[in-house]
Order: structure tokens, then sequence, then C-alpha cells
């Protein structure tokens, strides 16, 4: 089986392990990543500001990346894989704008011969390589280490743009983590936003929804806060020290992202997913799941 | 600009349930009011409030209020519509602008990064991905015409 891996900016310039941890547990599922080159912006960011600009990205994107000998793009960030499934949408329904923007691709040499299909990280596990394929790679039985899951926003909304999941009460990343003999339990927060979004215009209302999702989120017990999506990892790990100082609170929310635990639950390395890269406390539910 | 249809707008009948999922604290009733002002000549001065002022930016995209809103009324849309009209004046955060024109200059919305390890160390964006053994940045070589398209599109944006 072959895949097209869409890291997405953020992934490739910042939140490396993001795409590290995927490629290797990929290798071990003896899937062939094709990772292109000729990659843009899906234009997210600035999408009101500039709405035919972000389209004619995003529908390059589907034009440059498409691959028919694989089963379609993994889209690994959140904001990209929001834009990419709202265009193949909007494109399937709009014979001209869809006519409109192949004119401009072939003043690029591109051709958008088919849609291809879009997949996210959590789908790619739960449908494609599927819970008992999980339950047989799993190594141990975690039964003390509860988990709890963290979607991000625009996996899962607006509901208006068909998902691989309800978007009010999603289940496949519970499905997923239990599969590796976690457990996971349903919490007030679960659903709530991680701001990265805010942090370019207003970055002080952007830590405090941060600092809401990780603290809410550590009064309930849990061992570990998993996420697929480069932008919450930024601000749910990278930024968690930051942000608690902030509101004179310490670091308590170990983070990992879904593709490491995944990983080393299938007895890769540390150093095979990146983990040096988190920077949440990890260290304290390390010896539980990482046999030294 | 995705179209909005104003029958669907107009069923908002104020239940503030969007207000109460807000994460940021807005309010996106007042939002469905500048969009109407749009249209019609009422709520004017809602407009000109919202269209100034930086609740449209403050918003978190969460889109927890299109899901919650009863009557389906489709506020990512009409916040979009109002961050659009607002930057039709100038009035988009500069920030955006930079990564549009970094997208433009070199494919990707950000430039390379300093990116900090557990232990301390410090690496650039292009050590770290050589260091692990992933391929290298985009080079943006030969997009004159992708330059060129993104140029005439922004240009119909702004207008």
């Amino acid at each position: 089986m072959k895949v097209v891996i869409f890291t997405g900016c953020f992934t490739l310039v910042k939140q490396i392990a993001v795409e590290v941890s995927i490629l290797k547990v990929l290798q071990y599922l003896n899937i062939e990543p094709i990772v292109p080159r000729n990659i843009n912006c899906c234009g997210f960011a600035f999408r009101s500001i500039y709405p035919s600009t972000s389209l004619y990205l995003t529908a390059r994107l589907l034009a440059s990346l498409h691959n028919p000998e694989t089963i379609g793009i993994l889209t690994l960030c959140n904001g990209c894989y929001l834009m990419l499934r709202e265009t193949v949408y909007r494109l399937k329904e709009d014979r001209k704008l869809l006519e409109g923007i192949k004119s401009h691709l072939k003043e690029e040499g591109l051709e958008l011969k088919e849609i291809p299909r879009i997949i996210h990280p959590i789908e790619f596990f739960h449908d494609i390589i599927g819970i008992k394929m999980l339950e047989n790679a799993k190594r141990r039985q975690y039964s003390d280490i509860v988990v709890a899951t963290h979607y991000g926003c625009h996996a899962l909304r607006p509901s208006t743009t068909p998902s691989f999941d309800n978007p009010m009460n999603p289940s496949k990343m519970e499905r997923v983590i239990e599969a590796l003999g976690f457990r996971t339990r349903d919490y007030p927060e679960r659903l709530d936003c991680c701001g990265a979004v805010l942090l370019a215009t207003n970055p002080n209302l952007a830590m405090r929804l941060a600092y809401n999702k990780i603290s809410g989120t550590s009064r309930w017990g849990f061992s570990l806060l998993v996420t697929t999506c480069p932008y919450c990892f930024e601000m749910l790990d990278s930024r968690q020290e930051a942000i608690m100082q902030m509101f004179s609170d310490e670091p308590k929310l170990s983070v990992m992202l879904l593709s490491q635990l995944i990983g080393l639950q299938i007895g890769l390395s540390e150093s095979d997913v990146a983990l040096n890269l988190n920077l949440s406390p990890i260290d304290r539910i390390l010896p539980y799941i990482v046999k030294r | 600009m995705l179209e909005i249809s104003l029958e669907t707008i107009r069923a908002c009948y104020t239940c503030f349930k969007c207000i109460g999922v807000c994460p940021a604290g807005l309010r996106p009733n007042l939002f469905v009011k500048a969009y109407l002002s749009s249209i019609f000549k009422e709520f004017r001065d809602v407009y000109e409030e919202i269209i100034g002022g930086s609740s449209i930016w403050s918003c978190a995209r969460c889109l927890k209020c299109v899901e919650i809103c009863p009557q389906k009324v489709p506020l990512n849309d009409i916040i979009e519509y109002l961050q659009h009209e607002a930057a039709k004046r100038g009035l988009a955060p500069k920030i955006y602008l930079n990564m549009a024109e970094n997208t433009m200059n070199t494919y990707l919305a950000f430039t390379s990064q300093t990116i900090v390890s557990k232990d301390g160390d410090f690496y650039t964006t292009e050590d770290i991905r050589e260091l692990l053994g992933l391929a290298p940045l985009p080079e943006p070589i030969g997009n004159e015409k992708f330059k060129e398209i993104l140029n005439m599109l922004r240009g119909l944006d702004s207008k």
C-alpha cells in the first residue's frame, strides 16, 4: 500500500516530530509513504482575506499531490485537512469553479485529472490500518493509564463539510487508543479549542484558551493527552511551560502525538518517534510506556 | 467566498446559544446583525463597529457556534465575510498579509524556525530536517507563473 504524505507548512518548518513519527510508523506497517517536495501552503490562515487565492492554493495541492497509485493524501495538519476536504466538496459541487481553477492550473503545467481522497491520521489508523491490526501490533496492556484525546476543531467541524467522525461526539481516536491497550474517558474539555488560530491576532487570548484546555484536562487525573495536529501540539506541548507560567501555574499535562504513542507501543524507540522534541512533562509517564 | 443565503441568516432568533459556546467570549449574534446590514440599511452602526473593531479577528475558528446553532446559521461564513470586508478596507492584520506574501515567494507561509529539544539544544529547521533524514524544504525555483497567478488572484480578492 502507498500513501501520499502532506505535512503542511507548520509541520515542515516547526513540528518536525509529527512528520518523523508518522514516517517511522508507516515504515513499520510496511506502507510506502510518498513525500512530494512540490508542496505549497494551503492558504488556511488568510482564507477570509484572500478567498480565491486560498481556494487556488488548496486546489493546486490536489493537482500536484495526487498520485493514482496511492490510496490518497494523508494530511497531517488539521487546518490543511479542513481546507482540502472543503475544497474537494466545493469543486465537486461547482463545475464552473472547477473549470476556472483548472485553467489556471494549466498555466502552471498542472492538471487536476481526478479528485483524490483526503485522509486524516485518525481516519487512517481507524479505518485503513484497522483496529484488529493495532490490537495485534501492541506489546503490552496498560490498564492503569487513562488517555485524554484531543481531536482539534478542524478535524471534525463544520459538519456541513463531511468528515470522518461525529463533529460533536467523535469516538475513532478513543477506539485506536483502546486498541493499543490504554484506557480513555470522556471529559468536559474534550472538544475545546487549543487557541492556535488566535496566536496571530490575539496571543493573550490564544494563551488563555490553551491554559483553560491544559488546566481543565489535568484536573480529571489523565496520565497523558494525545493529539495529531501540529498546531494543537504547539499550544498544548511546545508552549505549555510558557502558558502555565503566564497564569502562575506549572506544566502538568504530558502530551504526545498519536503517531508517537503508536510508535512506542509497536516497539519503536524514543528517538525513532523524536520524543526529545516533546517539551511537556512526559518523563513522568514514560517509565510506564517504554521498557528501559 | 461562499454565498450565504439571506433566508438562512434571517432564521436567527437570537437564542444566544452561540454566545454560550464561544470560547473567545464573542457575541456571534452581533455578526449576524452586521451581515444583515450589509444588505439592508438597518443596523449600519453595528456593521461599522464590527468591521472597524477587533472582535472579528478574535474568533478562534473552533466552529462550535456553527454546530450548536439550532437554526443552522453559517456563522463561520458570516465571520469570514465580515473579515473579508474589513480586509478590503485595509484593516486585515498585517501578519496574514505577510503569510500570503511568504507563500507567493517561497510556497510556504512560514520561514525557517528555531526548534528547541527537551535537552535544551537549539536547531534551525534546515539543520534538524537534515539531521533526522527528512527532505529539505521546497525550493522556490521556476515559480514565476505561480507568482503571477497568485498576484492576480490576490488583486481580485482585494476588490
